[in-house]
């Protein structure tokens, strides 16, 4: 346990996870990989399914854990700066040399721990899923968990921010934020569907609509661009044709980060980026006390380079 | 080493204040903060432990201004809250070691085996602090204040809740402690500073009453305290009448130990001071 941050994340999320209540969340999202991995709670379009492609799985089942995780974990991991206020620990971390944003990260990456704790489960959950669905023989383990990954983790790290800085501005500390939280994440969940831009989508429904689209729009005549998530029914169709291979990562980074944007901004920081690490390399040497250590050691410079590149 | 607290004030709401122009200078040694609940000593505790901010004066570590630079002064504090809780499903090795972290403390396993083997937690060490007593708590934290081998440890109250033999090891941790740092150490139970501060602080309503050694404190009330026999009938009006610091019923009537600048009646017996009765004498 040697950074700060670590320690406090470390700490508090072993501190957490041997709670009862960590037991019963973790057994729900056992339950909830469950039905979302037999399709009971999953995604459709135009009330029917596709073949359960690991794709399909991977997707649906992380799409679930992103809302249920984002929107049920918040209130489970809205704990941690108040017990550190209530049990009088505070006081001790308020006397010691770190810093606010040292503590707040710490929350933060514990926070993250604890949501990708669940989030592993029903990942897991998915994969054994898919082979008891048994409906293709090959498993795509990227297709499976990338979903996970790249659509459901992302989100939760917003969820699990959020529950640090909520805990650590005055007026949100408390009921407000909790009511707050509820507003915002519907607010986040609905956001494609009015602005339906794949940028301004934190779970990812518009990103993986626009996946799916040529896939159902090809297997079923009559697709209406209807995409849901939810609870459905045995009457569910399944559509042998629609075997979704997932979404194509590379084409979703070039979204995010278009040609133009790229070869304009991004190019002029990479370029620029470098100046700060050749400035530092100096001033820090000055600035710890250290030059006289870095100077008479061989090939100072040529040592020294990569390690601050890095 | 060396503290200096210049007008230190602290208010809470518009017209209290918890602490009024507090001003005192302390080296290496135990100096003990002597007063009744609400006189202020957790407040100084805290301010000292640059937990909350003066609202008025302030603190100099070796001529640095704590204020603005805190840092430099917690790298070398160990802190005992008098509210002290822990992670109850962290055991004590785990708490300690996050919190050597959290001091910036590299590889410091051998550190908490010896503070643990100090504090006589050894066995208990990797049960989980929910389960722990206390007392036994209380010992965590006692470690957990002396894990960087501070200059300066403040412990505000820190034999709330030991038993008799554990307080006893405690004072004489303190004593052994205070040879080469500041130990600043906050209670109301007069026997426990007795035996260790070379220096005490008395306190009351958030103002500082009297700072001397143990020596000087009793010298403000030699030949000031008597004991006095009456019946057990006018042991209320003695009291009403002089300061009575302690009494004990014998058969013979209640012999009363008074404070008193003069003679308190013709029978009086003029007796040796304790610490008990200068700390009563000051707050009066």
């Amino acid at each position: 346990m040697g950074s700060p941050v670590i320690a406090i994340a470390l700490a508090d999320f072993q501190d957490r996870v041997r709670r009862y209540s960590f037991l019963i969340t973790f057994l729900f999202s056992i339950f909830l990989g469950y039905g979302a991995g037999n399709g009971a709670v999953a995604m459709r379009v135009s009330n029917s399914r596709g073949l359960y492609s690991p794709a399909w799985i991977g997707t649906s089942v992380a799409l679930i854990a992103g809302c249920f995780i984002s929107l049920a974990g918040y209130y489970v991991v809205k704990n941690s700066v108040e017990r550190d206020r209530a049990t009088g620990v505070g006081q001790i971390l308020a006397a010691s040399p770190m810093s606010r944003i040292t503590y707040a990260c710490g929350k933060w990456i514990s926070n993250m721990a604890v949501l990708l704790t669940q989030l592993g489960v029903l990942a897991v959950g998915a994969v054994v899923m898919f082979w008891l669905a048994g409906e293709e023989p090959h498993v795509n383990l990227w297709q499976l968990l990338s979903p996970f990954l790249l659509l459901a983790a992302p989100m939760l790290a917003l969820t699990a921010a959020c529950a640090a800085a909520f805990e650590m501005l005055p007026g949100l500390r408390g009921g407000f934020g909790n009511v707050t939280w509820f507003f915002l994440f519907t607010f986040l969940v609905s956001l494609p569907a009015v602005t339906k831009v794949a940028q301004i989508d934190p779970m990812g429904f518009q990103t993986v609509m626009n996946s799916l689209k040529p896939a159902a729009q090809r297997a079923i005549p009559d697709y209406s661009e209807s995409f849901s998530l939810g609870i459905n029914d045995a009457s569910l169709k399944v559509v042998p044709g629609l075997r979704w291979q997932g979404i194509a990562w590379l084409v979703v980074a070039q979204l995010a980060a278009p040609l133009a944007v790229a070869r304009g901004p991004l190019l002029a920081i990479a370029w620029i980026w470098p100046v700060l690490i050749w400035s530092a390399m100096v001033v820090r040497e000055v600035r710890y006390g250290t030059r006289h250590l870095i100077a008479c050691s061989p090939h100072s410079l040529w040592h020294q380079f990569p390690s601050c590149w890095l | 080493m060396h503290l200096t607290v210049e007008g230190l004030g602290k208010k809470y709401r518009t017209d209290f204040w918890g602490l009024q122009d507090f001003s005192l200078e302390t080296g290496p040694g135990v100096l003990g903060l002597l007063g009744p609940n609400g006189a202020g000593k957790s407040t100084l505790m805290r301010i000292l432990a640059t937990v909350t901010r003066a609202t008025a004066g302030r603190m100099l570590w070796d001529g640095a201004d704590t204020g603005r630079a805190p840092d430099g002064l917690r790298a070398v504090l160990g802190y005992l809250p008098q509210d002290f809780g822990v992670y109850p499903n962290l055991n004590a090795i785990e708490f300690l070691e996050y919190l050597a972290a959290v001091k910036g403390l590299r590889n410091p396993r051998r550190r908490i085996d010896e503070l643990l083997d100090l504090v006589n937690l050894t066995d208990a060490a990797r049960r989980p602090l929910g389960g722990y007593s206390g007392g036994m708590r209380q010992r965590v934290g006692i470690a957990q204040a002396l894990l960087n081998d501070p200059q300066l440890l403040i412990v505000d109250e820190p034999t709330a809740g030991l038993d008799p033999e554990e307080r006893l090891r405690f004072r004489n941790l303190l004593s052994e402690l205070a040879g080469n740092r500041i130990v600043i150490l906050s209670t109301h139970i007069v026997s426990d500073i007795e035996a260790v501060a070379s220096r005490i602080a008395i306190m009351k309503a958030g103002h500082l009453l009297a700072c001397d050694t143990p020596e000087g404190l009793l010298r403000s009330v030699a030949r000031r305290v008597w004991e006095v026999l009456v019946p057990s009938g006018e042991l209320r009006a003695l009291r009403d009448r002089f300061l009575v610091s302690s009494t004990a019923h014998r058969v013979d009537g209640v012999h009363a130990r008074v404070i008193a600048a003069e003679s308190p009646e013709f029978s009086a017996v003029n007796v040796e001071p304790t610490l008990e009765d200068a700390y009563l004498w000051a707050l009066q």
